[in-house]
């Protein structure tokens, strides 16, 4: 490499920051740099350049009334001067790129992000190669080197108490969710055993074409619209929100109903820094029993579950994506759970507990359902993890995590690697007690810590983050997720689903720049804290402790009540009286084997 | 008074366009204004990445100094 | 093969306008053409104004020459028959042939040596024209071409009495005659009866650079300036030395026009030519007419956006009506009456 004599001119003193770090790159490199000051006129650079001999003009300047015919005589005064064929000149600042270098007769131009070595390198005459795989994402386990030591050898002992019984239990039982998630792996699904113990929904669907209402099958030529947009919208540099290897993962959720708006939104989040998505799919799923096939759209919250669906949803995801299929509840659990391995889902979602106390599924039903779907993830290599949405029902967080640990050591027994979730949420726990009225962060750290004492498992703070602290003001929303992501990012923990700016507000469906709101929020939050933590106060260690002795108080009764079915129907892991109604859907369906 | 008149400064749009690159943004951006019938309008924010553009783009009912609408009287909110 | 500059005094004064004219006309005259630009035409949208420009369309069989990003960005079919040395922004040139008739985007050579070299490639071509339209208000890459037009009109200046006072010195510069230097130099000299002597500098930019090279001079027989010449100098030049009996050569007319203030040049060949002194260019320019253009972009201070406005039209014809030389409103005028007057006899 030559040496060259560069003039830099900042014609903005405003924008002159970008021209002194390329001063800087240049000296580094060994250049000879002459730094003009701001103010000066196109006749004063071109003297300075023909008394510095200079071989490099760089000049920034934003654009404006007038400023193009200004630099459109610089560039003339030059030529003029006789010296064009000597000077390269370059122009950089807001608005500058190739076409408008070229219409003011520049030999390169450089927007507002121009790396400084791209400059450095139009200097020196070479073209410039952007740097390969420098900052390109990756898919991170979520998991990480969580060991599933526990450090609490009381609990552990209930632990392994209770799920030898529960056990014992699932050997003798057999559930039509169970049957059908073995008729798919046979290959049956849809066909006549399949339905017999499906819903007549599903059978009008498969026998006569009859789709439930609100459905409607997606064309071929939608989804040929669809993959066009998608191969013309990968997303070649997505945001990387953190900016500490400790910083949590973050997730969203979609659902909007459809596939293709759903990708819409998976597509523009991934853009914006989402980790990992979370397929949510209809309420009404959860009271069915079969899955429906085949490309369908929905009009309602919430993505149908078909393995049709799934493949072109699979197909959108960029590579460095994780994504979740839930199977938390309802009466299709282990075949969900089978249809996301299948489909090269990553992670999955189980609770018995949750999804009987407080999502309306028969616990009998919903725990052998789960502890089938917990082999099928552990066959597929998918963490769950397993949120305590109970907990907004009013049942007190010690319950919650209660039922979870159980849940926890049963999808250990079955070779999985369950995901702690814990809320960080303004319960209604915290609403009558008043543990938040001064804070939000004591109690949610106090909650983290507790389980952290009890067992090494991976923490997954959902779902989403600052549940019922969010209002429909959109500053206010995603502010409250940017806070609750950045305490999750001072207390270790691996993931955090956070919501969008809409959270709070269901007159309709969320919009996805609502989505990419707390993602910006939740990314400042990151950056704002770098490696530095928020401090809860000491109330946290109190109630870290109150956690752990309520948390082995629970486990003590299940153990002695000798059943963990037999303590959901009874209220141990919590109570009506706690807003904990078992659910009804699928009640007395789980058979005994003969 | 109509509706637009009782605006205090400015409407802002935020929303989130699908399109090729940044500029296409930009163009998508300026022609959605002015089929609103907006013709003082700024983009003031635009980031592309993937599928399309995250933009708030500004339409100005009133500027400090103007002869504020929401000032000239009438009633109703037509 | 004639080379014709297109310059405007700035945006939007109608450089693209004149050019399509011209186009239009050499076509149905059966004049095979070839296009290029020292800037970029062709666009849909102004890079600099947001502002929709006039489209670019070229008819089968004419050259055109444009950047390798460039190429594809237009209707028109083209077969690339050559790459050039010159670079821009937009990659390296490209001659091109138009297979089938369209619209080009046109990123051309953006100095007088590349310009230069894209007319040696059009050498031995069936091109009788090249037609080089202008960007911005810049011209100097068009010194060396053998006919010129410049393109004015409100977008330069709405004031239409300023506009007539600022048009009526580009004309007189670009119209200064040639006044052949007596020694062959390759730099700028002063000539008194002691002989030749260098200015240490191509260039006069400045009142100081004048004062510190003129300190000593007051009779001077004569003055070659290879450069620039600011109306700033050229006022300080007059006042320093005695003009009477003194030739003073710049290059080309256009080195004289890329001061600060046109008003101050305009005063300061007033003073030189009064006082006896000889003004004239080494290489003259042959301009043809001035075309005229009543639109101006509106800049709109609170919106920080341009609005498309236009002055009255005979107000505009009326105020440039007195120049040396034709005044053409492309538009209402047609094609035939602009291409008799760049191409005819003169």
């Amino acid at each position: 490499m030559t040496e060259k004599r560069v003039l830099l001119s900042p014609l903005d003193p405003v924008h002159d920051i970008g021209l002194k770090m390329i001063k800087n790159a240049l000296d580094e490199a060994g250049h000879t740099t002459f730094l003009l000051p701001p103010d000066v006129t196109p006749g004063e650079i071109v003297e300075e350049a023909l008394d510095r001999k200079a071989e490099v003009i760089l000049l920034s300047r934003t654009l404006g009334y007038g400023v193009a015919e200004l630099l459109g005589r610089f560039v003339d005064l030059v030529e003029g001067a006789g010296i064009r064929h000597k000077v390269r000149l370059g122009i950089g600042g807001m608005a500058i790129k190739p076409e408008i270098a070229a219409e003011l007769g520049f030999d390169q131009g450089f927007g507002p992000k121009t790396p400084v070595e791209e400059a450095v390198a139009f200097v020196e005459g070479r073209n410039y190669v952007p740097p390969k795989g420098g900052k390109k994402k990756e898919k991170r386990n979520l998991v990480g080197d969580r060991t599933y030591a526990y450090h609490h050898q009381g609990i552990r002992t209930l632990l392994e108490k209770i799920s030898e019984k529960t056990l014992e239990w699932f050997d003798g039982v057999e559930s039509p969710g169970i049957r059908r998630a073995e008729l798919r792996e046979a290959g049956l699904a849809g066909e006549k055993d399949y339905l017999t113990i499906s819903d007549a929904s599903i059978k009008d669907y498969f026998s006569q074409g009859i789709l439930p209402s609100g459905l409607r099958l997606i064309s071929p030529e939608e989804r040929k619209g669809l993959q066009d947009m998608i191969s013309a919208g990968r997303v070649e540099n997505p945001r990387i929100l953190q900016r500490n290897p400790r910083h949590p993962l973050v997730f969203i959720q979609y659902g909007t109903g459809c596939p293709f708006m759903d990708i819409a939104h998976i597509k523009g989040t991934e853009a914006w820094g989402a980790d990992g998505v979370v397929h949510f799919d209809p309420s009404w799923g959860a009271k069915t029993e079969g899955l429906l096939a085949g490309l369908l759209s929905h009009e309602e919250n919430g993505s149908v579950l078909t393995e049709e669906n799934l493949e072109l949803i699979k197909k959108a995801l960029e590579p460095s994506t994780l994504w979740q299929v839930r199977a938390h509840r309802g009466l299709n659990t282990p075949e969900t759970v089978l249809l996301a391995g299948e489909a090269g889902a990553d992670l999955t979602k189980i609770n018995p507990v949750y999804g009987s106390l407080g999502g309306g599924t028969d616990p009998e039903r919903l725990l052998a359902d789960a502890i089938k779907a917990m082999q099928y993830a552990a066959r597929y290599a998918m963490p769950f993890d397993m949120p305590t949405n109970e907990e907004l029902c009013g049942v007190p967080a010690y319950k919650a995590f209660a039922g979870m640990l159980i849940v926890t050591h049963l999808g250990l027994e079955m070779g999985a690697k369950p995901v702690l979730q814990p809320l960080f949420c303004y319960s209604p726990e915290m609403m009558l007690g008043g543990q938040m009225e001064d804070n939000y962060i004591d109690y949610n750290a106090a909650k983290v810590m507790a389980l952290r004492r009890i067992i090494d498992a991976p923490i997954w703070a959902g779902a989403p983050i600052g549940f019922l602290t969010h209002t429909e003001e959109r500053v206010q929303s995603a502010v409250s997720t940017s806070f609750h992501a950045g305490m999750a990012a001072s207390l270790d923990i691996e993931g955090i689903s956070i919501a969008s700016a809409d959270e709070a507000y269901s007159g309709g469906p969320i919009t996805l720049p609502a989505r990419i709101d707390t993602l910006q929020g939740t990314g400042e939050a990151f950056r704002f804290l770098g490696s530095s933590r928020m401090q809860p106060t000491s109330r946290a260690e109190e109630w870290a402790e109150e956690l752990m002795t309520n948390i082995h108080g629970v486990l003590k009764e299940v153990a002695e009540n000798g059943s963990f079915l037999d303590s959901l129907y009874q209220g141990i892991l919590g109570s009506q009286k706690e807003g904990a109604y078992p659910g009804r859907n699928g009640r007395r369906t789980v058979q005994e084997i003969k | 008074m109509e509706a637009k008149a009782r605006v205090v400064d400015a409407l802002d749009i935020e929303t989130f366009l699908i399109c090729k690159n940044e500029e296409e943004g930009r163009r998508i951006s300026a022609g959605l204004m002015k089929s609103m019938g907006c013709s003082d309008f700024d983009l003031v924010f635009i980031h592309h990445e993937g599928i399309g553009a995250r933009v708030r783009i500004r339409a100005y009912v009133n500027r400090p100094g103007d002869r504020y609408t929401w000032l000239e009287g009438g009633d109703g909110d037509d | 093969m004639k080379i014709v500059g297109i310059a405007g005094t700035a945006k939007n004064t109608g450089k693209t306008t004149t050019t399509m004219t011209l186009i239009e006309t050499a076509c149905e005259q059966g004049v095979p053409l070839a296009v290029t630009s020292i800037g970029l035409d062709g666009e849909e949208l102004d890079q600099v104004t947001g502002l929709p420009k006039p489209r670019l369309e070229l008819p089968a069989g004419a050259f055109l020459v444009t950047a390798e990003h460039c190429i594809s960005g237009g209707t028109a079919e083209l077969e690339v028959l050559k790459e050039l040395r010159a670079q821009t922004p937009l990659g390296k040139l490209q001659l091109a042939r138009v297979l089938q008739k369209g619209r080009v985007l046109m990123a051309g050579p953006n100095n007088q040596r590349d310009l230069n070299e894209v007319a040696q490639s059009l050498e031995g071509r069936e091109a009788d024209v090249l037609l080089v339209d202008g960007a911005l208000n810049r011209m100097a890459p068009l010194a060396g071409t053998d006919l010129f037009v410049l393109a004015t009109g409100a977008a330069r200046s709405n004031n239409l009495a300023a506009l007539q006072r600022e048009t009526q010195t580009l004309v007189r510069v670009l119209k200064l005659p040639g006044l052949p230097p007596r020694e062959k130099s390759t730099f700028s000299y002063i000539l008194n009866n002691r002989g030749i002597k260098g200015l240490g500098t191509d260039s006069l930019l400045s009142r100081e650079r004048v004062e510190r090279i003129f300190s000593s001079c007051r009779e001077v027989k004569e003055i070659f300036i290879r450069g620039v010449l600011t109306g700033e100098a050229f006022s300080r030049l007059g006042s320093m030395i005695n003009p009477e009996g003194c030739r003073l050569i710049i290059s080309n007319p256009i080195n004289l026009l890329l001061g600060e203030d046109l008003k101050e040049l305009d005063r300061a060949v007033e003073v030189w030519q009064k006082a006896g002194g000889e003004l004239g260019v080494e290489f003259p320019l042959d301009l043809r007419a001035v075309t005229i253009n009543p639109f101006f972009p509106d800049w709109q201070e609170k919106g920080g956006f341009y609005q498309p406005r236009y002055v009255e039209e005979e107000a505009l014809k009326r105020y440039l009506s007195s120049l040396k030389v034709p005044v053409i409103n492309v538009v209402r005028e047609g094609g035939s009456r602009l291409w008799s007057t760049v191409f005819g006899e003169n």
